[in-house]
């Protein structure tokens, strides 16, 4: 983010403005006969020596008040967490609007997640990842704005197919915490990948997979995704409302708090030198516009 | 102290040179030989050159200046202008061009009148002696003249209602004036007194220049690159003038303040 590191220094642009009007330079004054003509002379060169002074000083206050950019900067990606999430995109999730709440809540969550590395996958007749493990937050929020339900099909349910296809995106991963949050609406219903494999997968790279159901009992087997949720270490949940699934997901935030504030800093990159740099170029046009009586001479 | 001094440089030059003694150039009755030309009808008969008659074989007569008493009109065009000055002011100046054609007058027995025209102020002079020419000297060395301008209505209108004379108009000329209607009554010499550093302005240094008239600063830092640039236009300007003084027989000459005044007018007058 670009901003100025002592701001209040740029109050001094106001006593720029001021001097340049009112503080003229003292210097010898004689009477000259004929000033009329001179003053067509000097008149566009007084100009352009005058935009000079102003804008050299300008930049020396903007210089002064020290532009930076500040970076948030990760030293050790091991201490923070890295979450799936992993999203039902069938068809049966339109009834109630249930997707658009699902997607408003996630957004919200991932809002709050600022320290961790965020995945998103989705599922319906097949399963995929629209983002893989990263800390852009912005791009996350952005791409699950744009999902819609239908962009993996409409009928199916290919839950174990998501569940694999997430925990192969830890493959790689070095973090300790690695979690993901699988939400649905509908029980399997594809023979794409078996529930011991991906249940297998998950394992072998240890992640929690916390299950969250949503929607009529009848319509999830509550008893395979609490399964799954046991068999991970994490804990199944299951919801009918809106307030409810905004619950779930508030205590998996607070159940999966991040503690790795001090392994973070903000990466400052100093721009000053550019406006310092311009004022000297300016300045060294304007002893030469001005024409002291050494190069005169 | 500085007036008498100048009357008395004005007085040594003017009385023991005898080159600075005709300043009349209108042709008559007089001592000072002019020229010999053929004789044309009407001529008078006692001013035939025999000599240089037998000589061309054609009757030749002799032309003198006329040696009358005229009439001498000194109008000095006050200006702000006029304080400025490298080596004295140039209003200094016409204080020494003042003695020299006051004495010159005096000496001659013209009716000499000297008068200061400034926007607000006319002020005039009669010259019957030197404590005359001394009076006008102190009176513009003690001339306030920031803040004057020059007005040349009130000197066009004074000498139309004059009788013909010999005029000198004196000031720095920055002004376009169309002098066609004064010169066509009388016989005018335009001296324009200047200082070389005004006309070649490469102060080499800083400094702001303020205007006399108004007191209006101009921050201009004189190099000799504008110095050329302001001689060029200003050189332009007196060209101009200079041609519309030639065109209406205005006999015209520069002096500067660095010059010595009375050498140079007997150039110019010559």
């Amino acid at each position: 983010m670009f901003s100025f590191e002592y701001p209040y220094v740029l109050l001094l642009l106001v006593l720029v403005v001021v001097c340049v009007v009112f503080c003229k330079e003292k210097k010898r004054a004689i009477y000259f006969p004929h000033t009329e003509l001179l003053t067509s002379l000097v008149k566009s060169k007084q100009i352009l020596l005058n935009t000079l002074r102003v804008l050299i000083l300008g930049l020396l206050v903007v210089g002064l008040s020290s532009p930076i950019k500040t970076e948030q900067i990760i030293l050790d990606n091991t201490k923070g967490y890295e979450i799936s999430l992993i999203l039902d995109a069938s068809g049966s999730m339109l009834r109630f609007d249930k997707f658009k709440i699902v997607k408003e809540i996630m957004v919200d969550f991932i809002s709050k997640r600022k320290t961790d590395k965020l995945a998103l996958s989705v599922f319906a007749d097949f399963a995929y990842t629209v983002v893989p493990l990263t800390y852009d937050k912005e791009s996350v929020i952005k791409m699950l704005d744009n999902i819609e339900i239908g962009v993996a099909g409409r009928r199916k349910t290919a839950l174990y197919e998501a569940l694999f296809l997430s925990s192969k995106l830890f493959n790689n991963s070095k973090s300790k915490e690695r979690i993901a949050i699988l939400l649905t609406d509908g029980k399997d219903n594809t023979d794409s990948v078996p529930l011991d494999m991906a249940l297998e997968r998950a394992k072998d790279n240890k992640i929690k997979v916390y299950t969250v159901a949503v929607g009529d009992k009848r319509d999830y087997n509550a008893q395979v995704l609490k399964y799954i949720a046991n068999s991970t270490g994490a804990k199944f949940f299951s919801a009918n409302s809106r307030e409810s699934i905004q619950n779930i997901y508030k205590q998996i935030n607070q159940l999966e708090k991040s503690k790795i504030n001090i392994s973070k800093y903000d990466k400052k990159t100093y721009y000053f030198h550019y406006p310092l740099g311009l004022a000297l170029v300016l300045l060294l046009i304007y002893f030469w516009r001005k024409n002291t009586w050494v190069l005169n001479k | 102290m500085l007036a008498q001094e100048i009357l008395l440089r004005a007085k040594k030059n003017v009385f023991t040179n005898k080159s600075a003694g005709e300043l009349s150039k209108i042709r008559g009755e007089g001592l000072d030989f002019c020229e010999i030309r053929p004789y044309e009808p009407g001529d008078d008969i006692r001013k035939i050159n025999f000599t240089a008659s037998g000589k061309t074989g054609e009757l030749q007569t002799n032309i003198f200046n006329e040696n009358k008493q005229i009439n001498v009109v000194i109008c000095i065009m006050l200006s702000s202008s006029l304080h400025f000055g490298s080596q004295c002011l140039k209003s200094e100046t016409i204080a020494q061009i003042i003695a020299l054609l006051g004495c010159s007058s005096i000496k001659q027995h013209n009716q000499t009148q000297l008068l200061f025209f400034s926007k607000n102020e006319q002020q005039l002079f009669r010259f019957n002696n030197t404590s005359d020419v001394l009076h006008a000297i102190e009176a513009i060395l003690s001339w306030d003249l920031l803040k004057t301008k020059p007005d040349f209505q009130a000197l066009n209108d004074y000498l139309l209602q004059q009788k013909k004379s010999l005029v000198f108009v004196i000031g720095d000329f920055y002004q376009q004036d169309d002098y066609s209607l004064i010169a066509h009554k009388n016989q005018i010499n335009a001296l324009v007194v200047r200082d070389r550093l005004e006309e070649m302005p490469n102060f080499a240094t800083e400094l702001d220049l303020v205007n006399a008239e108004d007191g209006n600063t101009i921050e201009a830092s004189m190099n000799k690159k504008l110095a050329k640039k302001y001689q060029t236009k200003l050189n332009a300007q007196d060209d101009k003038l200079f041609s519309h003084f030639a065109k209406h027989g205005i006999n015209v000459g520069k002096l500067y303040t660095s010059d010595d005044a009375f050498i140079k007018l007997s150039q110019i007058l010559r």
